[in-house]
């Protein structure tokens, strides 16, 4: 089912009478409902919030009108008598200021939107804050706890993890906690529990962690101190409340089940309650699986207690009673100093870094959101002021009318306070609109990459946010009111009249002047980035990875597990298994390509030439390597530049070989044949050779945008020579082939190899590739959108400044005209001022384009920052609403009678 | 004009539209009704005020029913019209043909 647009409807139900509220929101409802079957939810959305609107504006008017219906009887802007005067009479401006927005509907549209934008940025991005800053952490005394990590040389902010022999160290000599935690959360595991086995993110932990973090079990227990023994863990397991809904069905009879994990059986003791929220959440995965710490070895093969370079471990500390964390930092660089002399091999340079929770958890965003949040304050003010000549150049439009009130005997503060009542009002109208924007920016802002938030924070508009946000909407109303306001308070109407022709005006003339300059400048950077930026994207859409990407599809599997502790055992299974997805009809190949794409870059040989590996540890180059088979580059669309490609005979036995990238080869060997030389490189610390076979052309292995241009250094092996245990099996499917039903087969045919594999991340190389490109969609829709807003608060400026000029201005055109003068010369001369300030602004803009624009270098994908085509580009962008702009106003004088204009 | 207070052109136009409706009739199918009948947009807000002030005249009565989820929980506001609504829309239209008597010629289809 669907439900309405939330915020809408919550707008609604303040709105209605409490007679209507049910029944109104109701038959909203069920139409949104059969809108939103038929045409979709977002035009839905759409459509309830225009109804919401309409609605909203005739309900606030009626229940006005009720209001205001007996002050109706005393004229003009008195206040009316009794207690209730001032209530009146507000209402009585907010009447009328509507009634003056809905006579000028393009002035209040424009504003209005101008507004929304400004707001709707604002109220995400509070949110956003709010969320960053605010949102108590879900941990009992959290503003205690900390997480402990290692720095080397003051490298990698984010901190290394522990090791278990330093830790042994820490928690014996500090004073500083009363207690520490340690765990390793960045792990995965398969699970077999009868059902269809599946891949679960797990945690090692020390029996204390659950109580430091306030985790209760539901069922059964937790860990006890007899379960986490050095040399052997008790085999038992905690599931989280998560997993136990999923995957048992949330039966009371889990506890003493036995499951296997990698292959290993472990039994359940415990069930955590709901709302235990892993500090795994710092990576954006909720863990599912708990196992004792000890346990580590033995499913994930590392060595966690043996050596003191093991630094896999991450420590949760909680602060004793009156230590800050400043003392504790001191003590963990006394123990950190120690450690290095006593060590040397393993810890020099080494330091321990503690970080209060929070700090982990946000530091990332933090800068971001108050990056964002000045920003778009900035740019609410810029709204703002671009606005303020509007409602200026409106109030001397209104002269006529204000006389007659004035002249009527309305105080002057009583015509100040209309008018201040009025910029509310248009505020208010933006306002509400902004929160429409900021509900749509927050589904946006979801998806951003840099922004992860934690599973426990919620992205919401909620009481704090909305208080933010009316106070926001307030100030905009009272700036935009408040300078016509203050002039009609201090010079009554005569200052109206003659603004603009005194002295005094010409410095704020200036000011203006050179506020719009630089309005126009501020747009034509942000539209020079957006270009480049969308420029960018589209290169990047037209890239190719330099093979077929065309239904490919590519599925893990982790075989850490006893029954493949065999080399060949791992061989002979990975064979059968690419031989059984080969089998499955719909898929044209199946073959062996680890970690393909999936693998993030991540598995990398360091390389010399044959002999050089010991004598500069700086000539070691990094090169991704990928295990492949014979036939793999081939089915891959890969061509083969030189040498031949690897055959069965590429055996164990067989001496190691190797394909190399074309860029590879050409940095050790450029301008020489590479086929026939050796490469030399460690696994596991023991030396090995790689004879070069085959030159293989680049491609594109990892994110087209991080590596644009070049250093494309892979290296291809033989599986059977150096078999991963961990699989990637890459198929290429039939165009009739439905992706779902191949999945799933394939996922059954591995089960009947070995019923405890789950087959994981499972993605085609379409998809890998838009999630890519998701990013940079996201950094051009943003950009876009701010370089869209400048750009109309640019132009906005423009004609308010020059429409500013023209009506203060008419007396002297007037007699200009009256002497002769042509329409035309009057024309030129308005137009060529306006121009003026915009060619001071594109020129300041391009000049600050073309030095900042190496600042989105990162950013950009095949693009030169000074692409003269963009910047072509932007400069039509701005230049031609820009011309508009001056040409309306310049008509305008030039049409004027001189008659008109001499009127007084 | 009668005993009652003058329907206006609306006014008139939702009470027929509710008798059409029938047992049906409540805010939705009201609001069809009319622009299914004469082709023109009805927008919401007067819609629902004009009902309610209808119903605070005493021509209309209201009954809450039919809470379903997707409403979202919330009951339909059934309308029917009273012995008094029916005699209001008598009077409107003898009004109305009162003051086109003499005019059918004019007034006729060409």
């Amino acid at each position: 089912m669907n439900r309405p647009p939330p915020y809408a409807a919550a707008l609604l139900a303040a709105l209605l009478p409490a007679g209507l509220r049910d029944a109104v929101i109701g038959d909203l409802a069920e139409e949104y409902e059969g809108r939103a079957a038929a045409r979709g939810r977002r035009r839905a959305a759409l459509w309830y919030w225009r109804q919401t609107a309409a609605l909203g504006g005739r309900l606030v008017q009626d229940r006005m009108r009720r209001a205001v219906r007996p002050a109706r009887r005393t004229p003009g802007l008195q206040p009316g008598p009794g207690g209730d005067g001032l209530l009146r009479t507000t209402l009585g401006d907010v009447r009328f200021g509507l009634r003056h927005l809905r006579r000028n509907p393009g002035f209040t549209a424009t504003a209005a939107l101008v507004i929304a934008l400004g707001i709707g940025a604002n109220t995400a991005i509070l949110a956003l804050a709010h969320a960053a800053f605010l949102e108590p952490l879900p941990y009992p005394r959290a503003a205690r706890l900390g997480l402990l990590s290692m720095e080397f040389g003051g490298l990698n902010q984010g901190g290394f993890s522990v090791s278990y022999l330093d830790m042994e160290d820490v928690i014996e000599g500090s004073t500083a906690f009363d207690e520490v935690a340690l765990f390793l959360d960045w792990q995965s595991v398969n699970l077999a529990a009868g059902g269809e086995p599946q891949r679960v993110p797990v945690n090692f932990v020390t029996p204390n962690y659950f109580e430091l973090l306030g985790f209760r079990a539901a069922l059964g227990r937790t860990f006890q101190p007899g379960d986490d023994r050095a040399g052997g863990a008790a085999p038992v397991v905690v599931l989280s409340h998560g997993l136990w809904q999923r995957a048992f069905g949330a039966a009371d009879a889990v506890l003493g089940r036995t499951v296997l994990l990698n292959g290993l059986p472990y039994t359940i003791v415990g069930v955590l309650a709901p709302g235990a929220h892993d500090l795994s959440n710092r990576f954006g995965h909720e863990t599912d699986v708990y196992l004792p710490l000890m346990a580590a070895p033995a499913l994930t093969g590392l060595d966690i207690t043996e050596r003191r370079a093991a630094r896999f471990l991450y420590a949760l500390g909680r602060l004793r009673d009156g230590v800050t964390h400043t003392m504790a930092d001191g003590q963990l660089a006394t123990i950190g100093a120690r450690l290095a002399q006593a060590h040397p091999a393993s810890n020099e340079g080494w330091s321990f870094l503690l970080r209060p929770l929070r700090e982990v958890y946000f530091e990332g965003s933090r800068s971001l959101v108050l990056l964002l949040l000045g920003g778009s304050l900035l740019m609410l003010a810029l709204v703002c002021t671009s606005l303020t000549s509007l409602t200026l150049i409106q109030l001397s439009g209104r002269t006529p009318e204000l006389s007659i009130r004035l002249a009527l005997g309305a105080g002057r503060g009583r015509v100040a306070r209309l008018l201040v009542t009025e910029a509310v009002c248009l505020a208010a109208l933006g306002g509400v609109c902004g929160i429409a924007v900021a509900s749509w920016a927050m589904g946006f802002a979801g998806t951003l990459d840099m922004l992860t938030l934690p599973g426990f924070s919620r992205l919401q508009v909620n009481g704090t946010v909305l208080l933010a946000t009316l106070a926001l909407v307030l100030a905009v109303g009272i700036s935009l009111g408040l300078p016509p306001a203050l002039r009609i308070f201090r010079g009554g109407l005569l200052d109206i009249r003659e603004a603009g022709t005194r002295h005094t005006d010409a410095r704020g003339r200036r000011r203006r002047a050179a506020l719009v300059a630089g309005e126009v400048a501020l747009a034509c950077m942000l539209l020079v980035c957006a270009g480049l930026l969308v420029a960018s994207f589209d290169r990047l859409r037209g890239t190719g990875l330099g093979f077929d990407t065309e239904r490919l599809l590519t599925v893990r599997l982790d075989l850490r597990n006893d029954r493949f502790a065999n080399p060949e055992v791992v061989r002979q299974t990975a064979r059968r298994l690419v031989d059984e997805a080969a089998a499955i009809p719909g898929i044209r190949h199946a073959f062996l390509w680890s970690p393909s794409r999936l693998g993030g870059g991540n598995w990398v040989f360091f390389l010399t030439r044959r002999g050089e590996y010991d004598l500069d540890p700086l000539n070691r180059v990094e090169a991704a390597r990928h295990h492949i088979e014979p036939q793999t580059l081939g089915r891959l669309g890969l061509t083969l530049k030189a040498g031949r490609d690897f055959t069965r005979t590429d055996t164990a036995e067989a001496p190691r070989v190797a394909i190399v990238s074309e860029s590879l080869a050409r940095h050790f060997w450029p301008g020489e044949p590479a086929v026939g030389r050796t490469l030399e490189t460690r696994v596991r610390s023991e030396r090995v050779l790689l004879d070069i076979v085959g030159v293989a052309a680049d491609a594109r292995h990892r994110s087209r945008l991080e590596d644009p241009f070049g250093a494309q250094r892979d290296i291809y092996i033989p599986f059977h020579q150096a078999p991963e245990r961990f699989l990637s099996i890459v198929v290429r499917f039939e165009p009739d082939a439905s992706v779902e039903s191949l999945v799933s087969t394939l996922r059954r045919r591995v089960l009947a190899v070995d019923p405890t594999l789950p087959v994981y991340d499972v993605q085609t190389m379409a998809q890998q590739m838009r999630r890519e490109e998701g990013r940079a969609r996201l950094s051009t829709v943003l950009m876009a959108g701010y370089a869209g807003l400048a750009l109309a608060l640019a132009v906005l400026g423009v004609y308010g400044v020059l429409a500013h000029l023209v009506r203060q201005e008419r007396r002297e055109t007037g007699i200009k005209l009256a002497l002769g003068a042509s329409g035309g010369t009057i024309l030129r001369g308005v137009f060529v001022r306006g121009f003026t300030l915009v060619g001071i602004g594109v020129a300041a803009g391009l000049a600050g384009a073309l030095a900042g624009s190496r600042l989105l270098d990162s950013l950009l994908f095949g693009v030169d920052p000074h692409d003269p085509r963009v910047f072509a580009a932007a400069l039509a962008a701005i230049v031609l609403p820009a011309v508009i702009a001056c040409l309306l106003p310049a008509l305008r004088a030039a049409r004027a009678s001189p008659l008109e204009a001499l009127r007084p | 004009m009668g005993r009652h207070s003058y329907l206006g052109e609306f006014e008139l136009l939702v009470m027929l539209s509710v008798l059409h409706a029938g047992d049906e009739a409540y805010g939705v199918t009201i609001r069809q009704e009319i622009e299914e009948r004469i082709g023109r947009p009805v927008s919401r807000g007067a819609l629902y005020l004009t009902l309610e002030r209808l119903v605070d005249k005493g021509y209309l009565r209201a009954r809450m029913a039919d809470a379903t989820r997707i409403r979202g929980g919330r009951p339909r506001k059934y309308y029917r019209v009273q012995r008094a609504g029916l005699a209001a829309i008598r009077d409107a239209r003898a009004t109305i043909a009162q003051m086109a008597r003499g005019l059918e010629s004019m007034l006729r289809k060409a």
